[in-house]
């Protein structure tokens, strides 16, 4: 195994070797874990079983919006659906997504340490995630909520929606799951770097995640206080933001927002972090503008503050605060493009390997352009009047959202499958798979841009018989992405069994990750590993025998450039 | 962003030591620890300051309650804010030990402090520029 | 090329290291240093979760100086400052036991943690008798503010049912004020008294609550005459919406649908509720009154549209609960011993409550953690080599009482 040359890694005993799924069994050395692979790998089974869950309640909507009358539930169902839909996906899917399931696997080992800085807290956090899993199952159970994942207050606070306080709190579970695992990650990447790995030696994906840690631990605090003034408005009526009581619906807005606008920087940073591992990976090319794209995370991060305000241009705002948050939601979006533009430079002149994470990671930047520039239409003032609350914001949140940040989601397990699993997926499904998904996608929600330019509304479950042929056209592209979802999950968990064992390196990546065994053994690493450079992949060469990339054997005669590993 | 490489002056240091002195020695080459063999952990308060730190808070408190008889038009939201924050000073720094913690605990926390006051100062500024909105409407109302 | 440093082991288990070093830290300073860390990033959190009351305080306080102003003196400032004392006193022996803690000094640390719980068993107790002073004098939030004060007459003092609606005579449209049952109308009246009264809604949003009052109340009631109340007539559609979604008198969902069916014919509702995302429906009026010059609102244009028949109606399916209104009711000031009472005071109480309400949960869970630190201590599994969760529960211990360090001057000393 090529694991035995890097010092550091244990190297394997015998024919069956030990790693983090063997290493102990039964179901308490799971339920009790405190291997961050083990709790990043029930993350990624409990998060996709919701992904599943949202994902059946889309396919619902999409199904009824066929004919103009709704072709499957009451109004008040319907609502109930988008409601269940944005909750699921939002709060159980995206937000927990990358930096829970993957980050909690890859993170320590990427980084060169033994796991995350807080163990316990870290098994903590995922049991906070099942409960508000559980919570909001049992909240579909009784009924749903018809409000919006938004919760917009007076409706939400003086309906009669039973199911109003256990999701709410349901959802405060899950800010402080997020909350904690945030803390964890910035700790650890402060605290836990083995000697040599410096700032500016962390893998860019290291450097989202810690972004997105930064506004985990910044803005979800504000989502609990609002969620708990909701419910304390809802039992107790203090009326803090329905006007009937004195209050202001708008404030519940600001509050709100203050903490949602930067969670889907949450779901989009540790996304394009992923991309940028994939494409440099898969290009074979050192990532073009590393700094640059380093220090875009962290200004994402920090804008990402400032432009709440955009989601309520046409709810009462002030004038000059509508002005003032437009212009700097223009300035969100220069960070973002300066990613994109480092990635295409990448790119370019790379030589490039076309397997499934890298089609992922192509796909991203195409749609990820799309998703950010539309988000640009509706950051202007005058063009966002008649836009918002069409179907025009579904398809751009959507296409940042689902396409961006959820396909990213998939690239990663994907570019990650051999780490995690050990096995191999078929390469040739695995095409077919991104394939359905990607024209599945783009079929789903490229009519929807057109249909809110003309004026059709978001959240109606009905709608005037014009708009039908795009609303059957989308219906279609959906049924073609969840198909393509199916395939991808059937494949994946097909090469469980069938899969061919993976090399340690199949992809020859040169982060910390693809020195150790796959699966990783149960210490990652003996002791700290020598860090290089994380994106020189000149001292890496493809081995036939074992089907993966490991270091090239040094030249007798020549002098190893040896890595920089003393001091920072 | 480098990280901080800061050796403290250790007032008073207690020598707190763990079994596994060689590791900790060997690790000050890291610059993980930053203090000055690695081997004791944290800083010991003298007694005098922790005093002085409450006496100040009382008198700061007496000073507070005093002033809010005193009339002062706007300024007395100001000071009370002022006096406040010098008592938030106090227990940060001595009680809570930042004055002898790693300059990152402070950004932490001077950060968090500035969050706060976007979302207050920009939540005050929409909601103060609507009022006039609603008076409007309210006075026309019979 | 290695940097392997022969003397740090990871698996440190052979090498003999103290007992409370985790595996997975070299040292016990990077153990320290990182949960020290991993602390200030959670009293961070804690700081913006209170971040949020503040601005409801400021917020409000900007905007209604008077209330504030008003309803402060209601507080008992000598509880409020003894309460300061009191924990400022409690952060400072929480100090010093960390300081004795790290000198080995057990009882020493014991003693003074016991003290800093007793101080915090004070604090919780003044707070019962302030809570207890307000709930007898009726100054609680919302609806349940019905402040009864020594030697002042208020209606409401004297005809307040628990949570129930205010009986007041109201001068109304004749035809509303005769039909409708009389609680609910009242209920209804109290309802329109109390929400223009309040000075923080949007108008058209009250435009339409009080419309479909009527609406709701009044089932045979002409549209044209319900209209007529308002200065700016919703289009249908704003009707329907709200008529859904902000019904109040007395929950009566079937007199909504009553009205529902003969204010609209063959209209569709917006999916039975208002769209959320904008608390103004949808219509092309609404987007008139908000994108005017700000102070003047334009009078909206009713809509030339009508839906095809195929489109079906479908009422609401949504029973909206029935909250009581609030204290307050239009065209009475109410007295007390500071003088005449300003709209919305109950506001104030709102935030006082929640704003010391979550502080002195905090100071239980505090409580409970020092609890467990003091068993610990005097176990000895706390000791002069690892004192960490002490320092940890102090840090924690500290931000409470910061906390209240501007909570005091914020709520009980308004000038």
């Amino acid at each position: 195994m090529a694991t035995t040359a890097i010092p550091g890694a244990i190297p394997a005993r015998g024919p069956v070797e030990d790693n983090y799924l063997t290493h102990s069994s039964g179901f308490w050395s799971w339920a009790a874990t405190l291997d961050h692979k083990r709790i990043g790998v029930m993350y990624l089974i409990s998060i996709l079983l919701m992904f599943f869950v949202g994902g059946m309640a889309a396919t619902a909507i999409r199904i009824h919006l066929m004919v103009p009358q709704g072709l499957l539930f009451s109004h008040d169902t319907y609502n109930k659906f988008f409601s269940v839909h944005g909750i699921i996906m939002v709060f159980l899917v995206i937000i927990p997504g990358v930096p829970a399931a993957l980050g909690n696997f890859v993170l320590p080992i990427m980084l060169g340490a033994k796991d995350v800085a807080f163990l316990r807290l870290n098994l903590i956090s995922y049991y906070m995630y099942v409960t508000g899993a559980l919570l909001a199952i049992y909240t579909l159970a009784m009924g749903g909520v018809n409000t919006g994942w938004t919760f917009y207050t007076p409706y939400s606070t003086s309906s009669q929606s039973v199911g109003l306080v256990s999701i709410v709190t349901a959802a405060f579970i899950l800010g402080f799951s997020s909350i904690f695992t945030g803390l964890n990650f910035i700790v650890t990447i402060h605290k836990l770097r083995p000697p040599g790995m410096s700032w500016f030696r962390l893998p860019l994906f290291l450097w989202a995640v810690y972004a997105t840690a930064i506004i985990q631990v910044l803005a979800t605090p504000v989502l609990g206080i609002t969620l708990l003034l909701l419910i304390v408005e809802k039992t107790l009526h203090m009326g803090i933001f329905d006007p009937k009581l004195g209050g202001d619906p708008v404030l519940f807005q600001h509050f709100f927002w203050f903490y949602s606008h930067p969670a889907v920087y949450i779901m989009i940073l540790p996304a394009m972090g992923v991309i940028s591992e994939i494409i440099a990976v898969h290009s074979r090319k050192h990532i073009f503008g590393y700094k640059m794209i380093a220090f875009s995370s962290i200004a994402i991060a920090i804008f990402g503050f400032l432009v709440w305000g955009h989601h309520m241009f046409t709810s009462g705002q002030s004038q000059l605060m509508n002005m003032i948050f437009s212009a700097l939601t223009y300035s969100v979006s220069i960070p973002s493009a300066i990613k994109v533009f480092n990635w295409l430079a990448t790119i370019y002149r790379g030589s490039l390997q076309l397997n499934t994470a890298m089609l992922y990671g192509l796909g991203f930047i195409f749609i990820f352009m799309i998703g950010g520039l539309t988000g640009l239409f509706l950051g202007a003032l005058a063009v966002d009047v008649h836009l918002q609350d069409t179907y025009f914001v579904i398809a751009h949140f959507h296409y940042v959202m689902m396409g961006s940040a959820i396909l990213a989601f998939v690239a990663g397990i994907h570019h990650w499958w051999p780490k995690i699993t050990g096995r191999m997926y078929n390469e040739n499904w695995g095409r077919i798979g991104w394939a359905l998904i990607f024209i599945g996608f783009n079929g789903t929600f490229l009519p929807q841009f057109v249909m809110g330019t003309q004026g059709m509304p978001r959240r109606y479950a009905q709608y005037i018989p014009m708009y039908q042929p795009y609303h059957v056209a989308s219906s279609v592209g959906a049924i073609v992405m969840a198909l393509g979802f199916l395939f991808t999950a059937f494949y994946l968990l097909h090469s469980l069994y069938r899969g061919r064992k993976a090399p340690a390196n199949p992809w020859g990546g040169a982060t910390l990750e693809w020195a150790c065994s796959s699966p990783p053994p149960h210490d990652n690493f003996a002791f700290p590993p020598p860090v290089t450079d994380p994106y020189d992949y000149s001292n890496l060469v493809y081995d036939e025998k074992i089907g993966g990339y490991v270091p090239r054997a040094p030249q007798p005669g020549t002098p190893t450039p040896a890595p920089a590993t003393v001091g920072h | 962003m480098a990280k901080p490489n800061n050796k403290k002056k250790q007032p008073a240091p207690v020598t707190v030591t763990p079994s596994g002195t060689a590791a900790a020695a060997a690790h000050d080459a890291h610059g993980h620890g930053g203090h000055d063999d690695g081997q004791h952990v944290g800083h010991i308060v003298p007694f005098w300051i922790l005093g002085a730190t409450f006496g100040g808070l009382v008198i700061l408190t007496l000073l507070t309650v005093a002033l809010s008889g005193v009339p002062l038009g706007r300024l007395n939201l100001w000071v009370t804010l002022l006096i406040a924050g010098m008592k938030a000073s106090l227990v940060v720094f001595f009680f809570m030990h930042l004055k002898w913690d790693r300059p990152l605990n402070g950004v932490i926390f001077l950060a968090s402090l500035l969050f706060v006051m976007l979302f207050i100062g920009l939540a005050m500024t929409d909601t103060g520029n609507y009022q006039p909105d609603i008076q409007a409407w309210s006075s026309s109302q019979p | 090329m290695a940097t392997v440093h022969p003397e740090v082991h990871g698996d440190a288990d052979e090498h003999g290291h103290p007992p409370y070093l985790h595996h997975h830290f070299e040292t016990p300073v990077q153990q320290f240093e990182s949960d020290k860390m991993g602390m200030w990033l959670f009293l961070a959190t804690e700081i913006l979760l209170f971040g949020g009351l503040f601005c409801f305080y400021s917020v409000w306080r900007h905007n209604h100086p008077d209330v504030f102003e008003y309803a402060h003196q209601f507080l008992n400032k000598k509880f409020g400052a003894t309460n300061t004392i009191v924990l400022i006193f409690s952060s400072f022996t929480m100090a010093w036991s960390i300081r004795a803690i790290q000198q080995g000094k057990r009882v020493l640390c014991a003693v003074l943690l016991v003290l800093t719980l007793m101080c915090a068993a004070t604090f919780m107790v003044i707070k019962f008798f302030e809570y207890k002073a307000k709930i007898e004098h009726g100054l609680l939030w919302g609806p349940r503010y019905h402040p009864h004060h020594e030697g002042a007459e208020g209606e409401a003092a004297a005809a307040t049912t628990p949570g129930g609606a205010v009986q007041v005579p109201m001068s109304q449209p004749g035809a509303a004020a005769q039909q409708a049952p009389g609680h609910d109308l009242a209920a209804a009246e109290a309802n329109k008294g109390s929400v223009s009264a309040t000075s923080v809604a949007r108008q058209p949003q009250i435009a339409e609550s009080t419309q479909e009052d009527h609406t709701s109340s009044i089932p045979q009631q002409e549209k044209p005459a319900a209209g007529e109340n308002m200065g700016a007539p919703p289009t249908q559609i704003d009707k329907t919406t709200v008529a859904d979604t902000t019904a109040k008198a007395g929950g009566e969902a079937k007199a909504g649908e009553n009205a529902l069916k003969t204010m609209v014919k063959g209209q569709v509702t917006a999916a039975g509720t208002q769209t959320p995302a904008q608390p103004l429906a949808t219509g092309s009026t609404q987007l008139a009154a908000t994108v005017g010059p700000p102070g003047v609102l334009s009078e909206p244009v009713p809509p030339q549209f009508t839906y095809p028949s195929t489109v079906k109606v479908e009422p609401s399916k949504i029973k909206p609960a029935a909250i009581p209104p609030a204290g307050m009711a239009d065209g009475t000031v109410k007295e007390s011993e500071f003088g005449p009472e300003p709209k919305n005071v109950q506001t104030f109480f709102a935030i006082y409550f929640a704003m010391t309400g979550l502080h002195g949960i905090h100071v239980l869970i505090g409580m409970i953690v020092i609890t467990i630190m003091l068993v610990q201590v005097l176990r000895g599994k706390y000791n002069a080599q690892y004192w960490t969760p002490v320092d940890l529960t102090g840090l924690y211990w500290h931000i409470v009482d910061l906390i209240w360090i501007f909570l005091f001057p914020l709520l009980y000393l308004i000038r």
